[in-house]
């Protein structure tokens, strides 16, 4: 694999605090074009907020962040998404009241000219959905409202939701969370996938043997300091874990 | 891929609804603006039966309807909209009085010609709409108490502006110009009625087939997962308020083309009948939900209850009384019926 030269996502110095806890403390993070990067840490590390920073959800106390190498930093995840970064967010952004359909592209509504208005187009909305929760393997009815779906199911949803719109980056939030073994497998297929296709992703996880999987570089975090960024074949899980466990005071 | 047949989760395979319960039942629980629709031609029904002579089902009675309830109809569909983004609005009944006030003064005291009065009316409802709006969306303090202060800021803002008089129509002409545009008649038919009908199907236009309406739907269900999507739940939200107070505002305007004055003191009842209208429709208080026409269907319930039990007889006191029952009933109803299918 050649050095990554070029970055898609540029974050220099970020810090957060909540309600004076400090959150995120100075941080460094980068990914390069088409690279999967794999975010590690304990509980309460902080990876999250680093990635709701990123979109836009949250805003940093301090930061200067570069997307495709220009200095800017998306005020909120609507700019994030128009500027083709999709994210599977931890806590799922669903609506329940919602169908699976309307959910899958909420935010970004396909619709048809009607006279004088631009009405949804379910249709094509329905079929389109189809065809992105049969790649994914879901038996889900679109139609059917998100309130009624399993937590596995949700959890694809949100995936098929992330992959679908053409992005330039993919940020997964603890995706393979409430799925089965076989569904884990799919997750990591899709995400040599999006690779392929050139498309960066960052990956945060909690199993080390899934994230090495496909990662081309790993970073750690603890306690809201970033602690280590290797590329992931100068590492291994059993390094990792001694790495995670010693700076987090738990082990020898 | 070789695991075509796996299922991406692992409790794939969806659980069966029961089928024991009747599949009619299911459907129209899903729908509590049918409900709300079987309620009203059943109190219809039940009235034109009941009162002496079947003087309900007379057409006096019936042309009462779509005089007085499209202005009500008007504000329980816009409260509905607001509900589903998980809010509420307690001025719309000052909205509504100012506005009509404003409609009147215009052509009272300044002589300018209706046509001109009613944007400027409207637009004032729209702005104490975004008022509304803006301050619920930037100061973060909840709509209740937001919208509980302008309910009393807009009705001393008026009375400042106006003194506490009625203002007749300077140019008052009921069968003509736009008086007969807003609620003149066409074989038989009320223009309210006409306007509340088209209103109703724009409303539900916007509500079920736009992007706008998805978004105030998702806003409403879960505002954090709509936020993280992309969508301007300020925005969302902002536009739900000027919604509703525009409707108020054309409703004022409605009330005094009718009657050819602006009363300072009227309506006070429109907010409560407007909320109780949209809950009797089947629209939660908790955001994410909301029926359209339900809503249309509770402000007529409600006005078939009071103008029925008046006509058998009851006095005003009673017919308070019976429908102070009647939306605390059909709220706990709808109540139970959806724990029922969420269980
Ligand atoms: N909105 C918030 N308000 C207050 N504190 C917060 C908020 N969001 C996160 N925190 C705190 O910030 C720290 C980092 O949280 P974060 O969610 O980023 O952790 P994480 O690394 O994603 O953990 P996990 O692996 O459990 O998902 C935690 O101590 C958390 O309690
Ligand atoms: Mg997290």
């Amino acid at each position: 694999m050649n050095t990554i030269t070029r970055s898609i996502v540029e974050m220099r110095g970020v810090n957060k605090s909540f309600h004076g806890v400090r959150a995120l403390d100075d941080v460094d993070f980068t990914v390069g074009v088409g690279e999967v990067v794999g975010l590690l840490g304990d509980n309460g590390a902080g990876k999250s907020t680093l990635i709701k920073i990123l979109t836009g959800f949250l805003k940093a106390d301090t930061a200067s962040i570069r997307i495709d190498g220009v200095d800017h930093q998306f005020r909120n995840p609507q700019e994030a998404r128009n500027a083709g970064v999709e994210t599977v967010y931890q806590e799922q952004a669903l609506a329940d009241d919602l169908s699976v359909a309307r959910n899958l592209f909420l935010g970004k509504e396909l619709v048809r000219k009607v006279g004088p208005f631009r009405l949804l187009d379910d249709g094509r909305m329905r079929r389109e959905s189809e065809e992105m929760l049969r790649d994914l393997r879901l038996a889900v009815d679109p139609d059917k409202p998100a309130r009624d779906c399993s937590g596995g199911e949700r959890q694809g949803i949100c995936i098929a939701r992330a992959i679908h719109f053409e992005a330039k980056l993919v940020i997964l939030d603890e995706p393979t969370n409430a799925l089965g073994v076989a569904a884990v497998k799919r997750v990591l297929d899709l995400i040599r996938d999006l690779k392929a296709r050139g498309i960066a992703v960052i990956f945060i996880g909690h199993n080390l043997y899934e994230v090495l999987e496909v990662a081309d570089r790993a970073v750690v975090m603890v306690r809201g300091k970033k602690v280590v960024d290797v590329a992931t074949r100068d590492t291994s899980v059993g390094e990792l874990t001694e790495l995670l466990m010693q700076r987090s005071g738990i082990g020898g | 891929m070789t695991d075509a047949k796996m299922p991406l989760s692992s409790s794939a395979p969806a659980v069966a609804v029961p089928t024991s319960v009747p599949g009619l039942f299911q459907r129209l629980t899903r729908q509590p603006s049918l409900i709300a629709f079987f309620l009203l031609i059943l109190l219809v029904a039940g009235f034109a039966l009941a009162t002496p002579n079947h003087s309900f089902a007379t057409i006096p009675v019936l042309q009462l309807f779509q005089t007085y309830t499209p202005e009500i109809a008007l504000m329980t569909m816009g409260m509905s909209v607001l509900l589903v983004v998980g809010e509420i609005d307690l001025s719309i009944s000052s909205v509504y009085v100012f506005s009509s006030v404003i409609f009147a003064s215009l052509n009272h005291a300044l002589g300018l010609p209706l046509w001109l009065c009613f944007p400027v009316a409207l637009g004032a409802g729209l702005l104490m709409g975004a008022i509304n709006g803006l301050l619920v969306a930037f100061t973060g303090v909840s709509s209740l108490i937001i919208t509980l202060g302008t309910m009393w800021g807009f009705n001393a803002v008026m009375n400042l502006a106006i003194g506490g008089k009625s203002v007749p129509l300077a140019d008052a002409n009921p069968n003509g110009g736009l008086q007969w545009v807003l609620t003149g008649q066409v074989l038989g038919v009320r223009m309210q009625l006409v306007w509340m009908v088209v209103i109703a199907v724009l409303l539900w236009l916007l509500l079920h087939h736009t992007r706008t309406g998805n978004r105030i739907f998702a806003t409403g269900s879960n505002e954090r997962a709509a936020r993280m999507m992309g969508v301007s739940v300020t925005w969302t939200r902002v536009l739900c308020f000027c919604l509703l107070a525009l409707l108020a505002a054309f409703a004022g305007v409605l009330a005094v083309s009718r009657t050819n004055v602006a009363v300072p003191q009227s309506g006070q009842y429109t907010m409560l009948l407007a909320l109780a209208g949209a809950v009797v429709g089947g629209t939660k208080l908790t955001g994410g939900s909301g029926e359209l026409f339900g809503a249309l269907c509770g402000a007529f319930i409600l006005q078939v209850l009071s103008l029925g039990f008046i006509q058998l007889g009851l006095n005003d006191y009673w017919v308070t009384l019976v429908t102070a029952c009647a939306i605390i009933l059909t709220a706990f109803a709808y109540l139970r019926i959806d724990r029922r299918l969420k269980r």
